[in-house]
């Protein structure tokens, strides 16, 4: 069996193993989950490029494995952070996931780095999705309900949108794009991956799961929709890229304003994974040209949002400090790379404010970093700060392969210390207020209590109106059958007549009406 | 040897059946013996008329009855795909019901109605004429009464009512098409492409004889007014639903609707004719009045049962689309909606049967009491909702680039809409029933030892939801139902 086939099933072989041993000892899950997850980086790493197609799997007789270069930065990725929290997992007293949906969710997100031909990245992408809610659920409390009912809502809907765009371009293959079907991509790709506007839930969410949820969440959701998006966009018109841009600029306007007027870290963080994302928006419809390009710089911002929970697992001093500096350093340098290649495309005037959405994302994380507590030395020991450095080290290598593709200039690292200083300034300035101006994950409120309202209408509908419609017309249908309701009916129909003194007069102007007509 | 063998599947169900019936409560292994010794050979019979159809045999058994109308059982590809679904989901649904039953009184009457049914269905599938058609499709409606009524308590009585006028009143409707048809064309006997094109019949009678026909197969089909007895038969048993969601009865509606649209019209002169727009429309009308029904269920079971009304109407759909590539997605649903329909069937039944949980509002946290149970009804709800690797991927992929390649978007959009609130009533379960915590007790525990249920119990729906997870998964692979269909295809559509 080749190696790339091996890597999403063994996933599901722990995963089964330990739903059918649901009894283990405490920590045992997190070292067969890390020894699992380190599996992807070691052949991300050390592994030749390969491709094996499956002619037989699923739909389309074009499905295969390939480990090429966006296979390999997100394999990183997911493989990384998975190997990150698993060695938390090993910790004693930290609340543990649900291990089987870590492990299908594991799986899924292999199955979407490796996976060519629409549907098969698609089922990753479904199980990416679905298995980080299970992660999601499991959580112990009850405050991540309303973010992730919010979620998977915007992930059935994305679904659908990513099911129709593969049928149209099955169906109608041609060369050219076909303008609606990459609207609902991209529009799918942002509903996934709380890329603004439909980032409110990551906000509520970040805020109340526990730090190994929150370090996925900070960088799987749009991991999952950007490298999804690198695999099944096709190459786009520059209308596209430009619209693109100016709401990228857009969302990272909204989410600077919100992060800033946030209080807790956690929350912040959300926005400042908003703000990454309205960047990686910006430079999605480059997927079809220059997928490869895109795939390392995206590693270097993810893997440096997933370092922020983590931080608060160091204490004061200059590890921590030398974590901050680098993890600020890369996701600026990173986004500040991206920016430019997106730049080079797009008329002069968008060419200048793109890098402005970039100098935001690292203006908020800096302010992430900055609001992140400072362990103290007793509570948390060394080894379990040094967690930290494995996303941080997959950031930097992913900043250091994207500059060896692309040599940086001027124009892709002068967002970083910018947006790293306005971060600075900005916390320094904002008040300490003790509850945020904006509450987290506003956004998404007054369509909850519509869609609820909508809910409502039509459970009272069927459950009530529509019955009572249907038992009325089934008792009229069966009364037209009944001959003695009917002679009934006639018979009180004629006693009604006879009693009414108008029925006379009635006659009357009949019988008058008509000697009238007959004589004209 | 090939005119005895279709007679010789439709006896492997109908002696046991009738031995059973005359076995004593306590013959217990006898019974046993019989109905999976049935099975078993219902299968081996039919795994070589397959090999013997994919190389062109033809098995056909014909025998007069009156000058000009014969009783006809022929096997061909379509046939043979209805035919092993019912076979190979009577071995399961069979193995489930000895688990289910276990104790309770009435089993040979029970297992002897059970094979009869199966006969019916197998009759009915391999039918070769409208004819004996008609005599298996009242056989099973006379067959499945006894089954829904099993329980004799006043619910099922009056399921069993309705049931009855219902299927009755389809039958009759189904008589009526065929009398009026042979009174037209003299001739009933199914053909590929149809035998009334080029017979110069008037449309309008041709239009109001194809409402008659699907409207008497529409009953069993459950669709859309004449939906109201499945979710009320859902007081049966188990085993009982599971053979009328995925076996035996709504398919062989769903089965009728096929057979009228291809073999009886004709495909290309039935869309001539201008019947099968109206006939999507009312499938997609179906799928989308019943999936909201579904919604608002408490009940586990009529939650499944509205789901049934949605799903079945796939294939109707698939079938109206009137194109290679829906059909193929229609009539593979035909399988795939079985298997994924029977594993939830008999998972509701291990939840009621094990937990008395009935309800969903009662199915929290009853993933950690029962895994393997709630982990194939996960499987299982996924594919419904069409979510790959499962099965109902397939089908939703082929029926809706089938609509798409004869320019029916529209009916991507009722997909779509479908699928919305496939997962609308399917994943609150999942949530509720991987997620909350469990109740200090449930309403009826029965305690299996260390085992969350019987074997016989859980056995069943993870070996169907296996089947509908490998042929998803592996679904271009030679010898799945995909492939199959396809074959299938390829004979009605052949210029």
């Amino acid at each position: 069996m080749s190696l790339l086939l091996a890597l999403p099933l063994l996933p599901l072989a722990a995963a089964l193993w330990f739903a059918a041993r649901p009894v283990r000892a405490p920590s045992t899950a997190g070292w067969i989950v890390a020894l699992v997850a380190a599996f992807p980086v070691m052949v991300a790493t050390l592994m030749a490029p390969d491709r094996i197609a499956l002619p037989d799997l699923l739909v389309m007789r074009d499905a295969a494995l390939v480990l090429d270069p966006v296979a390999r930065a997100a394999l990183l990725l997911f493989g990384g952070l998975w190997l990150a929290i698993a060695l938390l997992l090993t910790r004693p007293g930290v609340s543990d996931p649900p291990v089987v949906a870590l492990l299908v969710a594991l799986s899924g997100t292999i199955a979407l780095s490796l996976a060519e031909g629409g549907p098969m990245v698609y089922a990753g992408m479904l199980a990416a999705g679905y298995g980080l809610y299970a992660v999601m659920a499991g959580e112990r409390g009850a405050g991540w309900r309303s973010a992730g009912s919010a979620w998977v809502v915007l992930l059935v809907v994305s679904d659908l949108l990513v099911f129709e765009v593969l049928l149209s371009s099955t169906a109608h293959p041609t060369t050219d794009p076909y303008l609606p079907a990459l609207v609902m991509a991209l529009l799918a790709l942002v509903l996934r991956g709380a890329i603004p506007p439909a980032h409110g839930w990551l906000a509520a969410a970040l805020g109340t799961v526990s730090r190994p949820t929150a370090v996925l969440l900070a960088a799987v959701p749009l991991g999952a929709a950007v490298f999804g998006g690198l695999k099944i966009l096709p190459p786009t018109p520059p209308t596209i890229v430009l619209w693109c841009s100016l709401l990228g600029l857009g969302g990272a306007a909204w989410a600077t304003f919100a992060g800033l007027a946030q209080v807790e870290a956690r929350t912040t963080l959300a926005y400042a994974v908003a703000g990454t994302g309205a960047l990686l928006l910006a430079a999605l419809p480059l997927a079809g040209t220059a997928a490869e390009m895109l795939a390392w710089p995206s590693l270097a911002l993810l893997a440096s949002c997933a370092v922020i929970p983590l931080l608060a697992l160091q204490p004061a001093g200059r590890s921590r400090d030398f974590t901050v500096v680098v993890v600020l350093l890369v996701h600026g340098f990173a986004g500040g790379h991206t920016a430019a290649r997106v730049a080079a495309t797009l008329p002069p005037a968008a060419a200048l404010l793109l890098p402005f959405a970039a100098v935001a994302a690292t203006l908020l994380l800096t302010l992430a970093a900055r609001r992140t507590a400072v362990a103290t030395p007793e509570a948390e020991s060394p080894d379990w700060s040094r967690v930290a450095m494995i996303p941080l080290v997959l950031a930097a290598a992913g900043l250091l392969l994207a500059w060896l593709g692309d040599p940086p200039g001027f124009a892709s690292t002068w967002a970083a210390p910018v947006g790293i200083t306005f971060g600075l300034v900005a916390f320094r300035l904002l008040p300490g207020r003790t509850r945020p101006e904006v509450a987290p994950g506003d956004l998404l409120g007054p369509v909850q209590r519509l869609v609820s309202l909508m809910l409502r209408r039509t459970r009272i509908l069927c459950r009530r109106d529509l019955a009572r419609l249907r038992d009325r017309t089934s008792a009229w249908l069966r009364g037209c059958w009944d001959g003695q309701a009917w002679s009934r009916r006639i018979q009180r129909l004629d006693v009604v007549l006879r009693a009414w003194p108008a029925t006379s007069l009635l006659m009357l102007l009949v019988a008058m009406s008509a000697a009238f007509l007959l004589a004209k | 040897m090939n005119a005895w063998l279709p007679l010789m599947v439709l006896a492997s169900s109908l002696v046991p059946g009738m031995i059973i019936f005359m076995l004593p409560e306590k013959a217990v292994a006898l019974r046993t013996t019989l109905n999976l010794g049935g099975a078993v050979l219902k299968i081996v019979l039919l795994v070589l008329m397959m090999i013997g159809v994919f190389h062109g045999v033809e098995y056909e058994f014909r025998l007069p009855l009156v000058p000009g109308l014969d009783f006809v059982l022929h096997a061909d590809a379509l046939s043979l795909m209805f035919v092993n679904l019912s076979a190979v989901l009577w071995l399961a649904t069979t193995v489930y019901a000895i688990g289910y039953l276990e104790g309770s009184p009435h089993r040979s009457r029970f297992f002897g109605y059970f094979s009869l049914c199966v006969t019916a269905t197998v009759g009915l599938a391999m039918a070769g004429n409208l004819l004996t058609f008609l005599v298996f499709y009242e056989a099973l409606t006379l067959t499945t009464y006894p089954l829904v009524v099993h329980r004799g308590t006043e619910a099922a009585r009056k399921a069993g009512r309705s049931y009855l006028a219902h299927t009755l009143f389809g039958g009759v409707l189904l008589l009526a098409g065929t009398v009026w048809l042979y009174s037209l064309t003299g001739t009933l006997e199914f053909v590929d492409r149809g035998f009334i094109a080029g017979r110069g019949i008037d449309p309008d009678v041709l239009r109001m004889i194809f409402a008659v026909l699907i409207l008497g197969v529409g009953v069993k089909a459950a669709i859309l007014p004449l939906h109201g007895w499945l979710p009320q038969a859902m007081v049966a048993p188990a085993p009982v639903s599971a053979l009328l969601h995925a076996v035996a009865v709504v398919k062989a509606g769903a089965f009728g609707i096929v057979r009228i649209v291809f073999d009886v019209f004709g495909v290309e002169f039935a869309a001539s004719l201008g019947v099968t727009l109206p006939l999507a429309i009312l499938a997609a009308v179906t799928i989308i009045y019943a999936s909201t029904r579904a919604l608002f269920q408490d009940d586990l079971k009529r939650r499944l049962a509205f789901s049934t009304v949605s799903q079945v109407s796939y294939i109707t759909l698939g079938v109206a689309i009137a194109g290679p590539i829906a059909t193929i997605g229609g009539l593979v649903h035909l399988v795939h909606q079985g298997f994924m329909k029977i594993t939830l069937f008999f998972c509701a039944g291990n939840f009621a049967e094990t937990l008395g949980v009935h309800k969903v509002s009662e199915m929290r946290g009853i993933g950690r009491r029962m895994p393997w149970t709630m982990g194939a009804f996960t499987l299982a709800a996924f594919g419904m909702i069409g979510a790959p690797p499962m099965v109902g991927f397939i089908s939703k992929w082929y029926l809706g680039l089938g609509a798409l390649e004869v320019g029916q978007d529209w009916a991507v959009l009722v997909l779509a809409g479908s699928s919305l609130l496939n997962a609308a009533y399917f994943l609150p379960i999942l949530r509720t029933a991987w997620f909350d915590p469990p109740p200090e007790s449930w309403p009826e525990e029965r305690s299996f030892g260390r085992k969350e249920t019987a074997w016989a119990l859980l056995i069943p729906p993870v070996m169907t939801v296996a089947a509908t997870l490998s042929w998803g998964l592996f679904a271009s692979m030679p010898g799945t139902p995909l492939d199959w269909v396809q074959f299938i295809a390829a004979r009605k559509y052949a210029p």
